[in-house]
C-alpha cells in the first residue's frame, strides 16, 4: 500500500479528476486483481489523465515565467502614453497569447480594445458637464487595464494549480504563502458561481436585487450577500481542507511533478526578450512615435 | 490549544483574501472612475466591508501570523494587477506590524482585533494614496495629462492631495477601519455566534 500512497500524495490533483480515477480504481477492484497490479494500473492511470490535458507551446512555460511577464507589463502598462505604442503591445501580446491555447480570447480583447479605444476618441467632441469627466477617466483606465486582464486571465486558464504549486515550492516560498495563495487562484472563480446562487436565492424569496436597490440601502446588501457568502466560504473551506489533507497538501517534503516544470532556456529566453521588448517600447514613448495619433474620427 | 497554524488556517485564509480582494477591487474600480475626491477615500470605504471578513477571519483564527499572511497575499496580487510597488509593501509592513504589535502581546480578543484592523486600514490608506502622491506627484500628472484624462480631474487630484489632506486621508482610513471593525463584531454576534459557527471573546 506504500507504493499507493506515496503516488497519491505526489501531488493535489485539483480537477475533479480524482473522483474519475476512483471510479476506475473501484471497477478495477471488483474484478478481483491481484494488489499489486492494481495499485500500478491506478498509478498508470492517474499519468494518462495528467498528461491527458497538455498545454502547448506558450502556455507550457513555467507558472513563474507567466507571472513575471504579467508583473512587468503591470508595470509598464500604466505609464505607456502613446496610443501607436499601447496598440503595439496589445497586438504582440494578443500574438503570444494566441500561439498558446488561446486564439478567441486574444481575438475578442483585441476587438474589444479597438472598440473602446474609438469611443474614447469620439468623447472628445462631446461635453457633458460632469458625464464626460468621468467617462474620459473610465475610458482610460479600460484601455490601461486591457492588456493586465488579457495576460491574467488567459494566465489563469492555462496554469494548472498543481504546477503552480509545485513552481512556487521550487522558489522556496513557505507553506504559509503558497497554500492560500493557490487556493485563492481557485477560489476567485467560484466567487461568482456563488454570487449567482445567492442571487438567485433572493429571487426566490422575493427579495430581489436590483442596482438601485444596491446603492439605495448599502448596509442592507452587504448583509444580504456578504453574510451568506461567508457561510458558503466557511462551508468550502472545511470540504476543501478535508480533500486537501487527504491528497496531502500539508506535506512539507519536496514534491515532484509529472509535467515539466523547470525554468529552462525557453523562460529565460522569453523573459529576456519580454524584458528588452517592455523597455523598447517605453524608450519609443519618449521619441516622437510616442505622440502619432492614430484613434480620430 | 494548538497555536500553529495549520493547512485548515490556511485555506480559510487563502479563500477570505479572495473575497476580501474582490470586494477592494470593485470598489476601488467604482470610486477611482467616480471623481478625485471619492477615488482619494476608497481605502476608507474598501475598510468597511473588509471589516466583516476580517472579523470572522480572525474570530475563527485566533493564531498569529493571519494579518501578515492575509496583508503579503494581497500585496502579491495587487502587484500582479500591476498595482504600484508601494501597495503590496505597506500592506507587508502593516501586516506583520499589526500581528506582531498587537496579536503577540495578549490572547486575541474582540478589542485587539479591532484595534488592529484599524491600523492595518490606516497603513493601507497610507500605502495606497498617500505615498505614491506625495512622492511620485509629477510622473502622475504627466502620465494622466499625456492620457486625455480632463484637467478637472488632475486639479481636483492635485488640490486634494497637497496641504493637510494627507493626515484627513490616512485618518478617514482609520476611521473606516473601526467604523468596519465595529460593523464586523456586530455582524459576528448576529449572524456567526448565534449560528455557532465561531466562539469570540
Amino acid at each position: 500500500m506504500y507504493q499507493l500512497s506515496n503516488s497519491v500524495k505526489l501531488r493535489m490533483y485539483d480537477r475533479h479528476m480524482i473522483l474519475s480515477v476512483d471510479c476506475l480504481n473501484m471497477k478495477a477492484g471488483l474484478k478481483r486483481q491481484p494488489r499489486l497490479t492494481l495499485e500500478d494500473s491506478m498509478e498508470e492511470n492517474i499519468k494518462k489523465l495528467i498528461i491527458q490535458k497538455q498545454f502547448k507551446r506558450t502556455a507550457a512555460l513555467d507558472p513563474r515565467c507567466k507571472a513575471a511577464l504579467l508583473i512587468l507589463i503591470g508595470c509598464v502598462s500604466y505609464f505607456l502614453n502613446g496610443e501607436v505604442v499601447s496598440l503595439i503591445l496589445v497586438v504582440t501580446l494578443a500574438l503570444f497569447i494566441a500561439i498558446g491555447n488561446g486564439v478567441r480570447w486574444a481575438v475578442k480583447m483585441l476587438v474589444f480594445y479597438i472598440i473602446v479605444a474609438y469611443l474614447n476618441a469620439l468623447l472628445r467632441y462631446v461635453s457633458i458637464p460632469v458625464l464626460s469627466v468621468i467617462m474620459s477617466v473610465f475610458g482610460v483606465t479600460i484601455l490601461k487595464l486591457v492588456p493586465i486582464a488579457m495576460m491574467g486571465i488567459w494566465t489563469l486558464r492555462t496554469t494548472h494549480m498543481d504546477d503552480l504549486m509545485v513552481s512556487l515550492q521550487r522558489m522556496r516560498l513557505p507553506q504559509s504563502v503558497t497554500i492560500p495563495l493557490v487556493v485563492m487562484f481557485r477560489y476567485i472563480p467560484t466567487l461568482r458561481i456563488e454570487y449567482r446562487m445567492i442571487c438567485n436565492t433572493m429571487d426566490i424569496r422575493g427579495i430581489s436585487d436590483t442596482f438601485w436597490k444596491r446603492i439605495i440601502h448599502p448596509i442592507s446588501t452587504v448583509e444580504y450577500i456578504l453574510v451568506p457568502l461567508l457561510m458558503r466560504c466557511l462551508k468550502v473551506t472545511d470540504e476543501l481542507a478535508a480533500s486537501g489533507t487527504t491528497r496531502g497538501l500539508e506535506l512539507e517534503e519536496k514534491r515532484y511533478a509529472l509535467n515539466h516544470v523547470r525554468f529552462s532556456w525557453p523562460e529565460y529566453a522569453v523573459t529576456i526578450l519580454g524584458i528588452a521588448f517592455l523597455a523598447a517600447l517605453l524608450f519609443l514613448d519618449y521619441t516622437s512615435i510616442g505622440e502619432i495619433i492614430i484613434w480620430r474620427v | 490549544m494548538n497555536k500553529k497554524l495549520n493547512a485548515k488556517d490556511f485555506i480559510l485564509i487563502g479563500v477570505l483574501t479572495a473575497l476580501m480582494w474582490i470586494i477592494c477591487m470593485i470598489i476601488s474600480t467604482v470610486m477611482s472612475i467616480a471623481g478625485p475626491v471619492t477615488n482619494v477615500f476608497y481605502p476608507a470605504v474598501v475598510a468597511i466591508p473588509n471589516g466583516i471578513v476580517m472579523m470572522l477571519l480572525l474570530a475563527k483564527v485566533p493564531k498569529k501570523g493571519v494579518f501578515a499572511i492575509c496583508g503579503t497575499i494581497q500585496g502579491i496580487l495587487f502587484l500582479l494587477v500591476g498595482g504600484f510597488w508601494l501597495i503590496p509593501v505597506a500592506l507587508i509592513i502593516g501586516g506583520v506590524i499589526c500581528d506582531f504589535l498587537i496579536m503577540g502581546i495578549s490572547e486575541v480578543t474582540m478589542k485587539s482585533m479591532i484595534i488592529a484592523y484599524t491600523i492595518f486600514s490606516g497603513i493601507f490608506a497610507f500605502g495606497a494614496i498617500v505615498g505614491p502622491m506625495s512622492f511620485l506627484r509629477n510622473a502622475f500628472v504627466g502620465a494622466m495629462e499625456k492620457n486625455n484624462i480632463a484637467q478637472e480631474y488632475i486639479d481636483g487630484m492635485i488640490k486634494i492631495t497637497s496641504g493637510f489632506m494627507p493626515v484627513v486621508i490616512v485618518a478617514a482610513g482609520l476611521l473606516g477601519g473601526l467604523l468596519g471593525g465595529y460593523i464586523g463584531q456586530k455582524t459576528l454576534k448576529k449572524h456567526f455566534i448565534k449560528a455557532g459557527l465561531v466562539s469570540a471573546k
